[in-house]
């Protein structure tokens, strides 16, 4: 099983002395929501000296047509680089991988499209290096989907879990609605206590969970079962805490044989600010069930 | 080149037969399984055959949705559900999920699959990925402007199905799971609670209250008339009308107009834009805007202030039957109205005209002058003819 973590600043030394084994880095114009983005003569350089690191390359956005045949190109010249993979979320860029006979380099990440066993088995038959499923679906599902494919799985094991994506430019929409220009940092809907992260860039408009997930307390499960890489998305949190959970996940794994040594490590450790997201529920759709 | 085809949502075999009447030449509707609409969706199987049957008549084809963004647990049974779909005569299936849409493909030999909305397709790369899985048919994101549906018609290797009207999604469609985050209903299952409707406050970086102006996601609908040449010329094969929940009277309302304004510009070149708009009025809308057509949103596409624009006419009964020899009609109230009120009367094929109630009765012939009881039966004379299915409305 193997670490892998988002850089959210240009502090790559930082990341590169982390616990981790691989580090996913955000490209100029082409990555949602990370605070800080590489045009590609960084992203070179940094492979450049990567070490043991893998280096991933996150195009993790909706691209609209005027843009499909520079995207193209740029993903010709990321599979050029020393880089370990690209990870996308348009199928588009997965028909496009598929034309320039890259498929083996990338790592399909569509949000919350990846919920059940089907879905990533025709993915995975077609040939991509690695997925990742939804955050919304429940341990049973995961496993499940884990247990019906031959690529790859990468599973988010901590951080704050991007809820919404929007194309609007609301906090602008915001401040021109009243003539202001207040730099929004939360939302609360007015009957419920939950603040939610927002930000808006030139992407669009994101929104995240409230509290950070961690699921460390699920990894023997996940090491049980295979799962490839474990996800620590570092929006949000700063590099001392990203750190400090990396190394908190990597002890947990050395020590995983050790079962009595595993689960008394695990559960010494103080993740109350966090949540399990939907690990041990299933939403609810039907009228009957609300 | 074939005619657009104007495709209609409804929620019940009611209002699907009412979006056909009034000149919808497809409809989709939601099963009780698999369908995003579960709350809206009425249509047993039985429902489906009785509509297909009815659709077969007056030159009109059904889709029905199946999607659900499915977790495991929802994949059982549907093989053997679109199956039966394709025997009684669906035309189509509107899918979200890799998963089902490729179930459905291994099965079906004449059903046709079309990719839904909620998979988000912006670029030719993403249509061609659905082409070569087999869907003869995409449904766009509504994010693609004008420019971009025009560029995509003279890529595409298969037909493309655009929006023109109705409530949209404040994120692209398919990546908001607000819902679930806020009350465990899964927006892509059917269980959205519309979140992005309510009403938000704003905090700074300390997680300190910033003022009291209100945030909201809101969307207002979108109203795309007027850029229904654009669509014909661009060569988009259908143009869909949001709104699975909405009313008859709405539906006959939307559906009719947009098949006036569509029959006039393939008849004349032209379309009268300022009738079909005042038209539009006469239905209950939240306030409408062009949406991405023009590029990406501005204040002008999103709502702040929350009132629904209310309808310039007010919807009041629908004609159940009418007698020609006695022009005595039987209709079913809706809303109130009463003797000596000026009423316009709008069907499906013909011209709006108005009359004035009078001698009111009802069932038992008892003369009623004030109609306040929704859903009661009650007779009056309308000279000209009129037919069941037409709507009643009060002009104010």
């Amino acid at each position: 099983m193997k670490i892998i973590t988002t850089v959210r600043s240009n502090n790559i030394e930082t990341y590169m002395n982390m616990d981790v084994d691989a580090l996913m880095l955000g490209l100029k114009n082409y990555t949602t929501y990370l605070d800080y983005s590489f045009d590609i003569n960084a992203i070179r350089i940094i492979t450049s000296h990567k070490g043991n690191k893998e280096i991933y390359v996150l195009v993790n956005r909706i691209i609209e047509n005027t843009e499909i045949e520079e995207t193209r190109k740029t993903l010709k010249e990321l599979a050029s680089l020393n880089i370990d993979g690209i990870v996308i979320l348009d199928m588009g860029l997965l028909q496009i991988a598929k034309e320039e006979h890259m498929l083996n380099k990338i790592v399909f990440s569509p949000s919350t499209y990846i919920t059940n066993k089907d879905t990533a088995a025709y993915f995975s038959s077609y040939g991509i290096k690695r997925l990742s499923p939804s955050r919304e679906i429940s341990l049973n599902n995961i496993l499940e989907i884990k247990n019906n494919i031959h690529c790859e799985m990468e599973v988010m094991v901590y951080g704050h879990r991007n809820i919404f994506y929007s194309k609007r430019h609301l906090l602008d929409l915001y401040n021109e609605n009243y003539n202001t220009d207040v730099k929004v940092s939360y939302l609360k809907e007015e009957k419920r206590e939950s603040l939610f992260p927002i930000k808006q860039n030139e992407q669009g408009t994101f929104v995240y969970s409230e509290k950070p997930l961690n699921l460390i307390k699920y990894l023997d499960k996940f090491i049980e079962n295979n799962i490839d890489y474990i996800n620590l998305e570092s929006n949000f949190i700063n590099e001392k805490e990203l750190s400090k959970v990396a190394t908190e996940f990597r002890n947990a794994i050395n020590i995983y044989y050790d079962k009595e040594a595993f689960y008394k490590y695990i559960n010494s450790l103080n993740i109350d600010d966090s949540d399990d997201g939907f690990i041990n529920r299933d939403s609810v759709y039907m009228q009957e069930e609300y | 080149m074939e005619r657009i085809e104007l495709l209609a949502p409804a929620g019940d075999l009611e209002r699907a037969k009412i979006a056909i009447l009034y000149g919808a030449d497809a409809v989709y509707v939601g099963g009780k399984k698999f369908s995003l609409r579960a709350r809206a969706s009425n249509f047993e199987l039985s429902d489906l055959e009785e509509l297909v049957k009815f659709a077969k008549e007056h030159n009109s084809k059904v889709y029905v949705t199946t999607n659900i963004i499915a977790h495991n647990k929802d994949l059982d049974g549907y093989e053997d559900y679109v199956l039966e779909l394709e025997r009684i005569g669906v035309n189509a299936i509107i899918t979200a999920d890799i998963g089902l849409m490729s179930r459905a493909l291994k099965v079906l030999t004449k059903m046709e699959v079309h990719a839904s909305t909620q998979l988000s397709i912006s670029n030719i790369e993403a249509i061609k990925f659905f082409a070569n899985m087999g869907c003869p048919r995409v449904v766009l994101a509504r994010e693609c402007d004008m420019n971009q549906i025009y560029d995509l018609c003279k890529d595409s290797p298969v037909e493309i199905e655009a929006f023109i009207h109705g409530a949209m999604c404040s994120s692209y469609s398919g990546k908001c799971v607000l819902s679930n985050y806020m009350t465990n209903r899964d927006a892509n299952r059917g269980g959205c609670a519309q979140s992005c409707r309510w009403l938000y406050r704003v905090y700074d970086q300390n997680q300190e209250k910033i003022n009291d102006n209100v945030f909201t996601f809101s969307s207002k609908d979108l109203q795309g008339l007027r850029y229904l040449p654009d669509m014909i010329k661009a060569g988009v094969a259908s143009l869909k009308v949001e709104g699975r929940m909405k009313t008859a009277h709405y539906l006959a309302t939307v559906i009719g107009t947009y098949r006036r304004a569509i029959d006039e510009y393939y008849k004349t070149g032209k379309i009268n834009f300022e009738k079909y708009e005042e038209e539009l009025t006469k239905c209950e809308n939240r306030k409408a805007s062009i949406g991405f057509f023009k590029g990406n949103v501005s204040l002008k596409e999103q709502i702040f202030d929350f009132e629904n624009d209310k309808a310039t006419q007010e919807y009041v009964a629908t004609v159940l039957d009418y007698d020609p020899v006695s022009k005595i009609a039987k209709i079913e109230q809706r809303n109130y109205f009463k003797e000596n009120d000026l009423l316009e009367v709008y069907g499906y094929d013909i011209d709006n005209f108005t009359f004035t109630v009078s001698d009111m009765v009802d069932e038992e012939g008892e003369k009623v002058e004030i109609a306040n009881n929704p859903k009661r039966i009650l007779f009056f004379k309308i000279d000209k003819p009129v037919k069941k299915d037409y709507f009643l409305r009060k002009v104010k």
